[in-house]
């Protein structure tokens, strides 16, 4: 068995957090709720952006590999900025669409399929209001799409 | 977390590293608004290690996908190779989701926590408390380096000579199933705590 060697961690941040000055929890928390209030609207027109780089990438004639590739990084860039979303829609929807593409060996017809279903559930989604009798219809949806890959995956084996 | 808590900032450095300038804009205008005021902003994994070499800093916040050299690699290399001032720095990687041929690296890199995209301002607020409390010991083994993965520092256990108990959660990592890990299954699987069953 190798060596392990112990030792107290002891973060510098530690001590500076508790030095004088500052600001209590409370104020920290409404401070940065507004920050991200000032950058809803940047965040919402780069999903803007991220949805067209989506549809360009899908029209793109890309190798299925390479187009796996960057549209799961896509997807990903949408989850990041989705907490300017009213809901939490169109974030399990873009996740939804990342386990998709992580577990997609190749984009057979049906898998591509489902990758547009994604998007286009996506796009309905993006700015909308908080509508939870409208979203779960969708998500269910693209959950029924992505169980169905799954079991073709898996008989695929 | 109490509201009441005091928090000081304003004297800590912490390294963002994300190729998502939005992202990126995000994570710093969090950070700022606790009292964060010296930040320095990388795009990609490289580049952060280049800055890890030379400065110091008291917290790294890293995305776990970056183009060259990705988050957890970075971290892997920091905890193993980087200075002795940066080689306890906490760590927190940021996902906006985490691929299952990853699980393991995620595990295994030597991150104090990961925290899912998008980031709430609550969680990253109580995640960075909790690494600058410094409860947990520092582990150094051939096969890991990194905050000791066993969340309630129990040590290891006397009676049992592989040093496991019988309750402990297996070794082995089981194959990832259903949707996307939450936040709650993250943590989980940072800081495995002992089986309830």
């Amino acid at each position: 068995m190798s060596e392990v060697k112990k030792s107290r961690m002891k973060p510098r941040l530690g001590q500076l957090m508790t030095q004088k000055g500052g600001m209590y929890v409370a104020e920290a928390l409404k401070r940065a709720d507004a920050t991200l209030e000032t950058l809803r609207e940047p965040s919402l027109t780069g999903i803007d952006a991220y949805i067209a780089a989506l549809d360009a990438l899908l029209a793109s004639g890309l190798d299925d590999a390479a187009l796996i590739e960057a549209l799961y990084a896509r997807s990903g860039d949408i989850v990041s900025l989705s907490g300017a979303e009213r809901s939490t829609a169109v974030q399990v929807a873009a996740r939804s669409l990342c386990d998709l593409l992580d577990e997609a060996d190749g984009l057979s017809p049906s898998a591509l399929a489902g990758v547009k279903v994604h998007v286009a559930s996506i796009k309905l989604l993006h700015r909308a209001p908080d509508n939870p009798a409208l979203q779960a219809p969708i998500l269910q949806g693209l959950a029924s799409v992505l169980e169905k890959q799954r079991g073709e995956g898996k008989a695929q084996g | 977390m109490q509201p009441s808590q005091y928090i000081n900032l304003d004297k800590a450095r912490a390294l963002i590293v994300d190729d998502n300038p939005q992202s990126q804009d995000i994570i710093v205008g969090v950070l700022t608004s606790f009292g964060l005021r010296n930040v320095v902003r990388k795009a990609g994994g490289l580049e952060a290690q280049d800055e890890l070499k030379y400065q110091s800093f008291d917290l790294v916040l890293a995305n776990g996908a970056l183009p060259d050299l990705d988050g957890y690699d970075l971290t892997r290399w920091l905890r193993r190779e980087a200075d002795e001032a940066n080689r306890m720095t906490p760590v927190i990687l940021l996902t906006s989701h985490t691929r299952r041929s990853l699980v393991e690296k995620a595990r295994d890199c030597g991150a104090n926590f990961i925290v899912t995209k998008p980031v709430s301002p609550a969680v990253m607020l109580e995640r960075i408390l909790w690494v600058a409390k410094g409860d947990r010991l520092f582990i150094e083994c051939e096969a890991y380096v990194g905050p000791d993965r066993r969340w309630r520092n129990l040590g290891p256990p006397v009676e049992f000579p592989d040093g496991r108990r019988r309750d402990d959660q297996s070794i082995e990592l089981g194959e990832a199933g259903g949707q996307n890990m939450s936040q709650d299954e993250l943590d989980a699987l940072i800081k495995p705590m002992r089986s309830i069953a």
